[in-house]
């Protein structure tokens, strides 16, 4: 049966997904979810929102700061915080707690820092919470489409590695081209994606359930290493692609080199600014010369965030 | 004349007898419910320690697994916990309390009231051990209370029959 | 005065009676005792006239 092929659509922060970040408000203290809902706030500009005890509440709106210094934060009302980003239920977000984020409802990070206690060099968990940090959920849908055409070889994806400096958008671009993969689009139809969610920010799930839109063909692993993750997903959900944020130790590579050899594609992204950074960087120039990537992907923000400064083919030859 | 007299007679000692038999039967119906909220108390303790369900959703799982008084309180504080309004937990359960009416059609005692408001406070904001410990702690105050409760219905239940008949008896011999 | 009262008074004894036996058995003793004495003075709340009567007809008998 043959899929009708869709276009995509840009659709920078739409309807759907301010009303979306205007939820958000619901984990906080009564008093500080008043003063935010007086303040009248664009939810598709505001970025963060940080409380720490005894400072006033700030905000990251539009990359500018901004003091709510009529409101000094209390104690009382980050403990109260705590208690609705738990669900009221601190024990079953203790895992979470442990790793020092959790995602609520919407895709949103509310992260936390306080006292930490230990157990045999493990953090156990975390006590006296007194700083939160509240990221929310930025996807942009179509932040993919320009590299769209670059990233697929007679209908198949290839091994795509992205290069970027912190800040520029690669996961968002990853999340998109995500999502355009298992959705299907001009260039091919959808296919199975696996994602190896470590940091849960490429999904952002939620009670186990995606908080950003990555395609009906997608699995994820949430909060999960990635060199197990890769191979768990190979085993069990045979993706046609598998796609992991920020790689860098010797053990992701050597999972790397596994499921190439398995015949699945890679989507991969990585911190640098130019291809002979990867070419220097010490697991990572193996992969280089051995060519298992087709495609490097260079992002950078001259201009807007998630700018593509080049393309490159497997022999680093320029495309774009 | 003898008639009426006749009637007035087994209307006594039917009333009579039917407050002691219903007084010992609040009692026991006291003890059920006290047993089935331990069985309730039980569930929660097995899904917090076992799969670490957030209150509201494990509220919602042993509502629907239970029929009754409790069935509605447990899953109107579900719908009530997920609104997320900015009141406290133990708030919450009270309020939901008092619109099931939970205190006029339930049998439960005052105090066996208190104790589960009581136990209501210490939900939510401990760690897993602690929240545990807490659930452990009223667990042992509802197992004693019906050890307690069941020894007396035992001696109490006769007691209450006997004496309700002979009650309405004496009255009958008093009024004849 | 008619023989009923006697039935009256031998059933109230009877089942005071009975009804003090069970309180003590199920260890309200107080109970008990309170029944017994309620007992007593409705027996007695029935006599008293009767003594009253007896007390007077002896009086008017011996006309003192």
């Amino acid at each position: 049966m043959r899929e009708p092929v869709r276009k995509c659509q840009v659709d920078v922060m739409g309807e759907g997904s301010v009303e979306k970040n205007r939820d958000v408000l619901r984990i906080f203290a009564l008093s500080v979810r008043k003063i935010l809902e007086g303040l009248d706030l664009d939810f598709g500009k505001l970025q963060e929102i940080r409380l720490r005890v005894g400072m006033p509440l700030i905000l990251l709106y539009d990359n500018h700061e901004y003091l709510v210094d009529k409101k000094i934060v209390s104690r009382e009302e980050i403990n109260e915080t705590v208690e609705y980003v738990c669900n009221y239920s601190v024990y079953a977000y203790e895992e979470e707690l442990r790793q020092g984020f959790v995602t609520v409802q919407g895709g949103h990070r509310v992260g936390f820092a306080g006292k930490i206690v230990c157990e045999n060099d493990r953090v156990k968990s975390i006590k006296n919470i007194s700083f939160i940090n509240v990221r929310l959920a930025h996807e942009v849908i179509g932040a993919a489409n320009v590299i769209l055409p670059y990233v697929y070889d007679k209908g198949f994806p290839m091994h795509t590695l992205i290069i970027s400096p912190p800040g520029c958008g690669k996961t968002t671009i990853l999340r998109d081209l995500v999502r355009s993969v298992s959705e299907g689009n001009a260039y091919a139809k959808g296919m199975t994606v696996g994602v190896v969610d470590e940091r849960s920010e490429i999904a952002a799930c939620y009670m186990g359930i995606p908080q950003n839109k990555i395609g009906m063909r997608t699995d994820v692993l949430d909060c999960c290493p990635k060199e197990k993750g890769m191979i768990m997903l190979i085993r069990s959900m045979s993706p046609k692609v598998i796609a992991v944020d920020e790689i860098g130790q010797s053990k992701d590579i050597e999972a790397l080199k596994y499921v190439a050899g398995c015949g699945c594609k890679l989507f991969v992204t990585v911190h640098g600014t130019r291809l002979e950074d990867i070419k220097s960087k010490p697991f990572l120039q193996d992969t280089v010369k051995d060519e298992i990537w087709e495609r490097y992907i260079v992002l950078d923000n001259v201009g807007h965030v998630g700018n593509i400064n080049s393309i490159y083919d497997k022999k680093g030859i320029r495309l774009k | 004349m003898f008639g009426i007299k006749a009637c007035g007679i087994i209307l006594i000692i039917v009333a009579s007898s039917g407050i002691g038999f219903s007084i010992s039967n609040i009692m026991k119906l006291r003890l059920l419910e006290l047993a089935e909220l331990k069985k309730l108390i039980l569930m929660l303790r097995g899904e917090i320690k076992y799969i670490g369900t957030p209150l509201g959703e494990a509220f919602g799982v042993i509502g629907r697994r239970t029929k009754g008084i409790y069935s509605t309180l447990f899953q109107d504080t579900e719908k009530e916990l997920e609104k997320l309004d900015g009141k406290n937990i133990a708030d919450i359960w009270k309020e939901q309390m008092e619109t099931a009416q939970m205190i006029k059609k339930s049998h439960l005692s005052d105090n066996d009231w208190k104790w589960l408001l009581n136990f209501a406070q210490n939900l939510g904001y401990l760690d897993k051990e602690m929240q545990l410990g807490t659930i452990e702690l009223y667990m042992e105050q509802l197992e004693s209370t019906l050890a307690e409760g069941n020894r007396s219905y035992g001696k109490n239940s006769k007691l209450c029959k006997c004496l309700g008949i002979s009650a309405g008896l004496l009255l009958t011999i008093v009024f004849l | 005065m008619t023989v009923n009262i006697i039935f009256k008074i031998a059933a109230v004894g009877i089942l005071v009676s009975v009804i003090s036996q069970i309180l003590k058995h199920s260890g309200r003793e107080e109970h008990a005792f309170l029944t017994s004495l309620a007992g007593l003075i409705l027996v007695l709340f029935w006599i008293i006239p009767y003594i009253y009567d007896l007390f007077e007809t002896i009086k008017n008998l011996f006309a003192l």
